[in-house]
């Protein structure tokens, strides 16, 4: 029985690579639908999963109030419908720079820092971004976080992260030095205002983090600035935390915004709370105390959105690709019935019923385009590496290659359901022709 | 029950103006050879298409095999193609694209037979009976057309139907050749199997018992 299958199948492959023109255009034809969609898929993929990433370090369950007049009334009319105490954050919303040096005849390079005040001593960090704040998950890679002696004390000291590390001291470990606030004043006015404005405070530097993904960011537009040697003064945004009272302590004046996180242990209570906060802040928005309430489902579903019109477009494209290839794969398939008729005729005259022929195309179409499916999922991938480490060493655009096997099972199987249709009805019309007109053929 | 082949007025038109075949009565034994002659057009190749369940007749009663074949019904036929009809055809049909062992083999994608170790040896001892061993992996497309026709009698051999229809299988043959393929015949219609041939001038020495004649669309029995 074994041997009978092995049998047919080596028959019919054989008879699937006799023509190698038709082999040729078949696979080109699947080759161009197939191609373009694992190509699309990954791009897609990898953009999105490289956002989520903003999202993804942040803990689960844990909403956030922030309120842009630092309103502590909202603690308090929270305090109503939930028992629990919120950790808060302070965040300057001024950039303090923190350094100013020559990178190329007169131009700076100014660095500027947002103070991140906060309360706890666990290696929740918060990142300000475009999506808004995030507590995002950090990773000590030198140094120690804040104690809590840190906090009750109010020692001077600051966490950075290695973006900032490698700007500061960028030859050595930051561990153990200080950070200028207001800046050693260089060339450029901005900072030389400040400075002369601000006492001069040193902050010693306790510990080092991992880039956030806003950091990495950061990192690779500063990389950018200095690659096109630019003829004004190039400035960078870092991040540094330092505990809660330092913040008033070394910027009296500056204007401050606080964030009041709440964490649940599970998705009910999270959710209840949830809604009553948004609840609560409508009818304050009414009263003019307005706060903010964002969690970490919101900033999903925003990105989701943000993506969908992207990949709405991009399935647009494929299904239009897919008619076409799948066109030209049927002219392709019809083309090589008249070609076989006469292998068709003989066929039918040794026992074939129309089953087999039928079956016996689309089984050749099937193995074709599988192969060239997975052909090009395979070179859709790897060129979308090579995609990746040109704009990683060229342009210092960060896009990582991050898609899942799921994904691209996908369009081999849109190959293959294509090759099924498109070779159902020449099959169909081979099936159907008289054994004594097709042997005429001979 | 010993007949596997009975006809009687069978007619058959192409274009709905002549008939090529006009009342055909034709029957034939297990076992048995019959030879056909007639002129070329008189409609031989008509009448083997239409026994060997290839084409359909357009007036008559046709029982193969105990049962009636319906003129309408020709797909539903293709087990009978497959397991009991061997076809050697005038102009060979074989796959000119793959070998010759991939062509003799070809008919058991469609029977039930199975493709065993003992299929090869047959496969080999009949090769060797038509003297084509050494032609096994030859691609068909290179054969001479004496080749083709000895690949195509050992194609329709191989699966030991009930019934061989051969359309003039000596023609392209010298004689020491042609010697070879009538023996075979002649062995596997001892084996029990039934025998049509077309042939003009060699119907003496394949033994036949009847030799018909095709003559103005009907058989005169010589
Ligand atoms: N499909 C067809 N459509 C129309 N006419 C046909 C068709 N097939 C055969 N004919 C005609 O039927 C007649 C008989 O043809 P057939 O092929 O049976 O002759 P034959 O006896 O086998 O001749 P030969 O000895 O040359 O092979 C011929 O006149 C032929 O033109
Ligand atoms: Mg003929």
């Amino acid at each position: 029985m074994l041997r009978k299958i092995a049998f047919y199948f080596r028959h019919l492959m054989l008879m699937s690579s006799v023509n190698k023109i038709r082999l040729i255009l078949t696979s080109a034809g699947i080759f161009v639908a197939v191609f373009l969609f694992p190509a699309g898929i990954i791009v897609s993929e990898s953009y999105y999963n490289e956002r989520l990433k903003i999202v993804g370090e942040t803990a689960e369950y844990t909403a956030v109030i922030s309120s842009p007049e630092n309103n502590n009334d909202i603690k308090e009319s929270l305090s109503e419908i939930v028992s629990q105490t919120p950790v808060k954050d302070i965040v300057t919303s001024d950039n303090v720079p923190v350094l100013s040096v020559p990178v190329h005849g007169s131009t700076y390079l100014t660095v500027m820092a947002r103070f991140h005040g906060i309360t706890r001593t666990n290696m929740i960090l918060p990142i300000i971004c475009d999506e808004g704040y995030l507590p995002e998950k950090a990773q000590l890679v030198e140094g120690r976080f804040i104690s809590s002696n840190d906090l009750a004390e109010n020692s001077p000291v600051v966490i950075i992260d290695e973006f900032t590390a490698e700007l500061i001291c960028p030859d050595e470990s930051a561990v153990g030095k200080s950070i200028e606030i207001g800046g050693k004043t260089g060339g450029s006015s901005t900072a030389q205002d400040n400075g002369e404005e601000m006492q001069k405070i040193q902050a010693q530097i306790i510990g080092v983090v991992k880039n956030s993904y806003v950091s990495e960011q950061r990192r690779l537009s500063l990389k950018r600035d200095l690659d096109n040697i630019a003829e004004s003064n190039i400035f960078t945004e870092v991040s540094v935390y330092c505990p809660i009272n330092m913040i008033s302590e070394w910027f009296p004046d500056s204007a401050v915004q606080s964030f009041f996180i709440y964490s649940f242990d599970n998705s009910k209570d999270y959710e209840d709370f949830a809604d009553k906060a948004e609840y609560m802040s409508l009818l304050n928005a009414k009263k003019g105390g307005a706060f903010d309430i964002s969690t970490r489902e919101a900033l999903i579903s925003d990105l989701e959105k943000e993506l969908s019109n992207t990949k709405s477009l991009l399935n647009f494209i494929m299904t239009v690709l897919c008619v076409i290839s799948g066109i030209s794969i049927m002219s392709v398939t019809f083309f090589s019935v008249k070609e076989r008729i006469s292998e068709i005729g003989i066929r039918k005259a040794f026992g074939a019923s129309k089953v087999d022929i039928v079956f016996q195309f689309i089984f050749e179409m099937l193995i074709i385009a599988f192969f060239v499916s997975v052909t090009a999922v395979c070179l859709a991938y790897y060129c979308c590496k090579g995609a990746e480490i040109y704009l990683a060493e060229k342009l210092f655009i960060s896009f990582k290659v991050n898609v899942s096997l799921y994904k691209l099972a996908l369009p081999v199987a849109v190959g293959l359901i294509e090759a099924l249709f498109s070779s159902f009805v020449p099959s169909i019309y081979a099936a159907n022709i008289k054994v004594t007109d097709s042997l005429r053929f001979e | 029950m010993n007949k596997l082949i009975e006809m009687s007025e069978i007619r058959k038109t192409y274009t709905g103006k002549r008939y090529v075949l006009d009342g055909v009565d034709f029957s034939l034994e297990k076992g048995e050879i019959a030879a056909i002659t007639g002129e070329s057009g008189s409609g031989k190749s008509t009448f083997l298409n239409i026994v060997g369940l290839l084409d359909s007749f357009t007036e008559g009663t046709y029982l193969f095999d105990g049962a009636p074949v319906y003129k309408n019904r020709l797909n539903s036929y293709y087990k009978q193609r497959a397991a009991d009809i061997g076809f050697v055809f005038q102009a060979y049909c074989l796959i000119e694209s793959i070998s010759v062992q991939e062509n003799i083999l070809m008919p058991f994608m469609y029977n039930d037979k199975p493709v065993n170790k003992s299929l090869y040896a047959q496969m080999d001892e009949l090769l060797n009976e038509l003297n084509i061993t050494a032609l096994k992996d030859k691609k068909v497309a290179l054969l001479s057309g004496g080749e083709k026709q000895r690949t195509a009698i050992c194609r329709a051999m191989i699966k030991k139907p009930k019934l061989i229809i051969a359309d003039e299988p000596t023609g392209n043959l010298d004689e020491k050749n042609a010697e070879l393929v009538i023996s075979a015949f002649k062995k596997i219609s001892d084996l029990g199997t039934s025998v049509i041939v077309v042939t003009h001038n060699l119907h003496l020495s394949f033994g036949a018992e009847k030799v018909y004649a095709l003559e103005k669309g009907s058989f005169r029995l010589c």
